[in-house]
């Protein structure tokens, strides 16, 4: 369970062009569900995202994972706590160019010293399920759209992390491979695995699948969204 | 520890795959520093072994040299003085020497005629000619060299034999002849030599006796075989400072440049940095595969290019610096230097060239490797 | 890259780094130790010592170049004992100092 407590992100403090990302926001996203973040694009979302999965800090409020404050906790523990506990999907996926597809997903394993066949092994499992073991050894600048995101999700869960996070996930995806992607976190919850995304892609907050949708609008969640 | 080393391969792994991708930069980056470091380790390497070379072979030259001064020129000394310097207490086996410089006419080569000492007798009308001779001349034991003397007389001496080419360093340009040959080719009196070598009984007195010639032969030049070592010593240590000093600037420009490069990081190695960290990477993590590059680049191009300088000086007699030797010579001995390397040297110019570019390349990443990870969502 | 190796790779790049480098530092340390090779010297060391030589024969282009422990003080460098030669071996080489600051020959030399 994660849960934010009057969680205020403000951006460029202190300077003329300060602005509040996140003002004075409560949360609880539970645990094996499926949380849509949806809302205009500049709503504070995508922030909103990264406070989650502790890649930001809050300027001020706290935050809890799994009941423990993380807001204050120190660098190295907060990137152990990345790894651990968090998988992230980015928009752009974000995989490194010149790098194989199973080079790239298993690059959150790469510094942690662990053998490099069992890690390989893993990364190959993972491939399989998504369905693009075939491409394992293609750069991947090479891959399409869907094939890019499966890529992207399986190094999101390399770590197997309890939870997964997306930034919107189906933006390059058109609807067949958004449908594809939903059935994929659909498998996800069923393991058992929290989901976190933001979308403002119908397809996505409407699914039956999704246990919880927040609307966010300026930096605050509205009440009742339309 | 085991979970260490497999860390430090991954990291490697990575970071070779990493300059696998920027292939032509990267390569062209360890082009130009093996360059620099292949023509400093061989300037170092040749100077060093060449010195060390004439200190072992010259360690057995004579102790002491007698010259015979006029008017602050070389002169020849006449028999009457060896048997004062003969009579000298401390003194031993002192006996004149017959060498001297012709020039060849024919080639515009430059030889040493010289007498050998009793154990090297030589019969009238042959010689013993050093392997650059042979080259030169194009000469085989039997066949005949034919040289003209400055009156234009012409002498035809049979080649008796060939020095070996080990000895090359010291015997490239020798000719060896008899005594009555040498005398009648350079129309010298029998009574005269070019100078005195002696030897002296206990080796600690060398300085007593060299004064004692000077006292009783005050129109001589005294040379001592410690003189002899010394002035190799001191061979190319100049020119070497010169050469050192010069590639030195190459070095720092070198490191300028590296330093630009790398500083300024590009937007895609920003990028990478953001990525590394956003899935879970520590900044640790990142400064120790960054450090892998850099230490990659500049110890792979030092090594290589200590290698290949090592080959070029000891397997191929240091062939490019052959031009800069030679210079205007006609004849340059084929020689091989015995693998002498100083090891302070060596890891000085390891300290220096891995050294600044592993710094040089270090802090601009560690300023980078502190973002917040957030920044690739942006 | 290897497009069949399934669970293993066929060769790691760590692994072909780490080798090249331990051939490099093995050819490094080891050519510290190169120099014990006597055996290659002792021809010419013989005619040193028989023949009485007192110069290496690497500059034959001028007789002070040639025999440069040999040469009178001046005749090298003519205008002043460190000015260049114009012979470029003589570029190469440093003049003999010994006598103008040192040594037992020069005090009884004027």
């Amino acid at each position: 369970m994660i849960v934010f407590e009057n969680v205020t992100k403000t951006y460029n403090e202190g300077a003329e062009n300060a602005f509040n990302a996140i003002l004075n926001l409560d949360l609880t996203i539970n645990s094996r569900e499926i949380t849509v973040l949806r809302g205009p694009s500049g709503s504070g979302k995508t922030t909103l995202l990264t406070l989650i999965g502790g890649m930001a800090r809050p300027t001020s409020g706290r935050i809890h994972v799994a009941e423990r404050e993380v807001t204050s906790l120190p660098e190295r523990f907060l990137t152990k706590m990345r790894q651990d506990t968090f998988g992230f999907v980015f928009q752009s996926f974000n995989l490194i160019k010149g790098l194989s597809v199973l080079d790239n997903v298993m690059l959150p394993l790469t510094p942690l010293g662990r053998p490099r066949n069992q890690i390989r092994k893993e990364a190959y499992a993972l491939l399989e399920r998504l369905h693009i073991q075939s491409k394992a050894h293609n750069l991947v600048e090479t891959l399409s759209g869907g094939e890019a995101q499966r890529t992207a999700i399986a190094r999101a869960l390399i770590n197997n992390p309890p939870v997964l996070i997306a930034d919107e996930p189906t933006a390059n995806l058109d609807t067949g491979l958004s449908y594809a992607f939903m059935d994929i976190i659909k498998e996800l919850k069923d393991q058992g695995k929290t989901v976190v995304m933001t979308s403002h892609d119908p397809l996505v907050w409407k699914s039956e699948i999704v246990d919880q949708v927040i609307s966010v609008r300026d930096g605050k969640i509205e009440s009742n969204p339309t | 520890m085991k979970i260490w080393i497999e860390r430090q391969r991954s990291l490697i792994d990575f970071t070779v795959a990493g300059l696998l991708r920027r292939k032509v930069r990267n390569l062209g980056l360890m082009a130009v520093y093996s360059c620099v470091v292949f023509i400093l380790a061989t300037v170092m390497l040749f100077t060093h072994s060449l010195r060390k070379e004439a200190s072992v072979l010259l360690s057995d030259a004579p102790e002491i040299t007698v010259q015979r001064v006029i008017m602050g020129r070389h002169a020849l000394i006449e028999h009457t003085d060896l048997d004062v310097v003969s009579k000298i207490r401390g003194a031993r086996h002192a006996r004149g020497r017959l060498w001297g410089y012709f020039y060849d006419t024919a080639n515009g080569a430059n030889y040493t005629l010289m007498v050998p000492d009793k154990v090297h007798t030589i019969k009238q009308g042959q010689v013993q000619i050093g392997a650059g001779v042979a080259r030169a001349r194009d000469l085989k034991k039997g066949k005949f060299l034919f040289l003209t003397t400055n009156r234009g007389k012409l002498f035809k001496l049979q080649v008796s034999g060939i020095l070996s080419t080990e000895s090359e360093l010291v015997s490239s340009d020798l000719v060896l002849m008899s005594e009555q040959d040498y005398r009648n080719f350079f129309r010298l009196p029998s009574n005269v030599y070019t100078d005195l070598v002696l030897n002296v009984r206990n080796s600690r007195e060398v300085t007593k006796i060299a004064e004692k010639i000077s006292a009783v032969l005050p129109d001589s030049r005294v040379i001592t075989r410690d003189d002899i070592l010394r002035t190799y010593e001191s061979l190319f240590s100049w020119r070497e400072g010169i050469l050192l000093a010069l590639l030195g600037g190459a070095l720092c420009s070198f490191i300028i440049f590296a330093w630009d490069k790398t500083s300024g990081l590009s937007a895609s190695e920003r990028q990478e940095i953001g990525i590394l960290k956003a899935v879970g990477w520590e900044t640790s993590d990142i400064l120790t595969m960054k450090l892998w590059e850099s230490v990659l680049i500049s110890l792979g191009a030092f090594l290589f290019a200590y290698t290949l300088a090592y080959l070029h000086v000891f397997y191929f007699s240091a062939g490019l610096l052959e031009p800069v030797l030679k210079g205007w010579a006609i004849l340059y001995p084929q020689f091989h230097l015995t693998p002498e390397v100083d090891p302070l040297q060596v890891m000085t110019l390891l300290f220096f060239t891995v050294f600044p570019y592993v710094a040089a390349t270090l802090v601009p990443i560690w300023r980078a490797a502190i973002i917040d990870p957030d920044t690739v969502m942006r | 890259m290897s497009h069949k190796g399934k669970t293993a790779d066929r060769f790691r790049y760590s692994d072909v780094v780490l080798m090249l480098f331990s051939i490099g530092l093995l050819i490094m340390i080891g050519s510290f130790f190169g120099g014990r090779d006597t055996q290659s010297r002792a021809p010419a060391r013989e005619l040193v010592s028989s023949l009485g030589l007192s110069d290496l024969a690497l500059f034959t282009e001028a007789r002070y170049l040639r025999h440069l422990s040999q040469a009178d003080l001046h005749s090298a460098f003519q205008d002043h004992p460190v000015s260049f030669d114009h012979f470029p071996g003589g570029s190469l080489v440093m003049p003999r100092l010994i006598g103008i600051t040192e040594g037992v020959d020069h005090e009884n030399m004027d």
